[in-house]
């Protein structure tokens, strides 16, 4: 019985088909052994974790029968009976079912079921043929795959098996070994297979974001670098020792989003962002890119004393902890979370300026948005909880 | 005739009283007209401001206890002139013309003049009654 072992490379769930080839009743020939095919590679996008601990993952599973599992090594699957169950050690988001083996092309390929943490049903969905090409050659494929679509907590699964469990396959041109002098027109070899399948697993850990209805923000990647423009303000550190960064948001031609930042200007402290907005717009980090919106930070909390505010010319604001003069407080989440500054600045360039403060707060404001409707700026969101990335808007 | 100690009190209070009233006029005639901020968008904003601070889980200490209700913009132009008077003295400067806008919140008043920058931010200044700065508060 020929069988592989499965390689795999990072965040790749590697496959391989596994045929069992028995010789047919009508194989006088004995029993023969068709080489199995090379091993597929299904690259799953958007996962994150497998089921073993790895870099940033650390649910496991626990399967029932333990040997119908390709999470990492997949030596000698027995055929496939009855129904594999597979337990998370904690509840899985944004599931994918991949399954490696051998599949009848005309037959069904096992379902999945989903339960959530409460043991309720949640969805129920049939693994689908991945790649048929090789069903117009041969009958079998080696690939089926689902992708759950329950946005919610899953916390067991169970796979029912595929149909026909055996099958047979016949090659049309003999033995493809042929014996030297043997008869020209050889009948056709036919062979008893039996379906097989190792499972793989992708799934987040974490839920997914919901929408957040605004299309920037639905970025990961816009979450990500408004998140990680916060965390460079250092809004852990004590008054004083902060400082607003700011950036871009830019638009692939392929749509997806990205930001950079901008480089600060000699004036940036923690009550003011001096950077050039308008020249970073003019320089794209990537070719292609078009800025379509700005962001800076916030990094005080309300009722923080600020520092470093820029002094007019008969004033003087304290630079610092222990300077002579007055000490402003802060208070980011007035007036529809933004300076008037920060409005008018939107209203300059026609850009929506994002604003996340310290509290993880994201507004949104928008450009040519008069005084006496700042205050009730409707588009703001917040943190799902406390350091996520996920955004909600608030009503 | 007879001067009592009653009718000497009367004149007395009425001295004083134009004494008052001579030395705050040259104040009040130095602004060329009110300096109540007049437009009703920067108006409202300001009004929203403060009742936001009032409504907000963290509200300032000096605020506590007073409602949304207790808020209402001024339009005397006295109270106006001294609001400027003192953002004047804040910024060290002597603006004749600056337009302030003045809520009365309790016993605080709270002024904004969107001239007034602490970096990229327009506070917004709380004042006690006998208008010693408070807090400036960077809220615009």
């Amino acid at each position: 019985m020929p069988t592989h072992a499965l390689t795999r490379g990072p965040g790749v769930i590697a496959v391989v088909g596994l045929l069992v080839l028995i010789p047919a009743c009508n194989d006088a020939a004995g029993p023969q052994l068709v080489d199995a095919p090379q091993p597929q590679f299904a690259e799953v996008a958007g996962a994150v974790c497998h089921g073993y601990v790895e870099p940033g993952c650390t649910v496991t599973f626990t399967a029932t029968p333990a040997n119908y599992t390709c999470a990492r090594d997949c030596w000698g699957l027995p055929p496939q009976t009855g129904t594999v169950t597979v337990v998370f050690s904690r509840p899985v988001y944004h599931l994918t079912v991949t399954g490696g083996g051998a599949y009848d092309c005309s037959g069904t390929f096992g379902e999945v079921t989903a339960y959530d943490p409460a043991g309720q049903e949640v969805e129920h969905a049939p693994l689908q043929l991945v790649d048929v090409s090789n069903c117009q050659v041969a009958n079998w494929a080696g690939i089926a795959r689902v992708t759950l679509q329950y946005p919610g907590a899953i916390a067991r699964i169970t796979i029912s098996p595929m149909t026909p469990l055996e099958w047979q396959y016949c090659m049309p041109g003999g033995d493809p070994n042929p014996v030297p002098g043997g008869d020209p027109n050889p009948a056709p070899v036919c062979y008893d297979l039996r379906a097989l399948a190792g499972y793989g697993y992708d799934f987040q850990e974490q839920p997914p974001c919901p929408a957040t209805g605004d299309s920037l923000l639905d970025s990961p990647d816009v979450r990500a670098g408004l998140l990680d423009a916060l965390k460079a303000s250092h809004p852990d550190l004590p008054p004083g020792s902060r400082v607003e960064v700011g950036g871009l948001i830019w638009r692939r031609p392929d749509g997806t989003f990205f930001t950079s930042v901008v480089p600060p200007g000699p004036t940036t402290t923690e009550c003011h962002f001096d950077g050039n907005y308008a020249e970073g717009v003019l320089h794209p980090p990537e070719p292609g890119a078009q800025a379509v919106g700005k962001f800076h930070t916030h990094p005080s909390q309300a009722k923080d004393p600020v520092y470093g505010c820029k002094s007019q010319p008969g004033i003087r604001f304290a630079q610092f902890p222990g300077d002579r003069g007055l000490v402003p407080t802060a208070r980011p989440d007035e007036n529809g979370g933004g300076s008037d500054a920060d409005w008018e600045s939107g209203t300059s360039d026609a850009f929506s300026l994002y604003v996340i403060n310290a509290a993880g707060r994201v507004y949104r404001l928008d450009p040519d948005v008069p005084p006496d409707r700042r205050t009730e700026n409707p588009n703001r969101w917040e943190q799902t909880e406390v350091g996520a990335v996920c955004l909600r808007r608030v009503p | 005739m007879t001067i009592t100690r009653a009718t000497l009190w009367i004149l007395a209070a009425g001295l004083l009283s134009g004494c008052l009233a001579a030395s705050a006029q040259p104040a009040l005639a130095q602004q060329p007209s009110s300096a109540c901020g007049t437009d009703p968008a920067r108006q409202t904003q300001v009004l929203q401001v403060v009742r936001g601070i009032l409504t907000s889980p963290d509200s300032e200490p000096i605020l506590a206890g007073l409602t949304p209700d207790s808020a209402a913009l001024v339009s005397d132009a006295r109270v106006c002139a001294r609001a400027a008077q003192r953002i004047n003295h804040l910024a060290g400067e002597n603006q004749r013309d600056r337009a302030v806008y003045v809520v009365r919140v309790g016993q605080v008043w709270a002024v904004h003049d969107p001239t007034f920058r602490a970096g990229e931010w327009s506070p917004l200044v709380l004042f006690d009654s006998h208008w010693k700065l408070l807090k400036t508060l960077l809220a615009m």
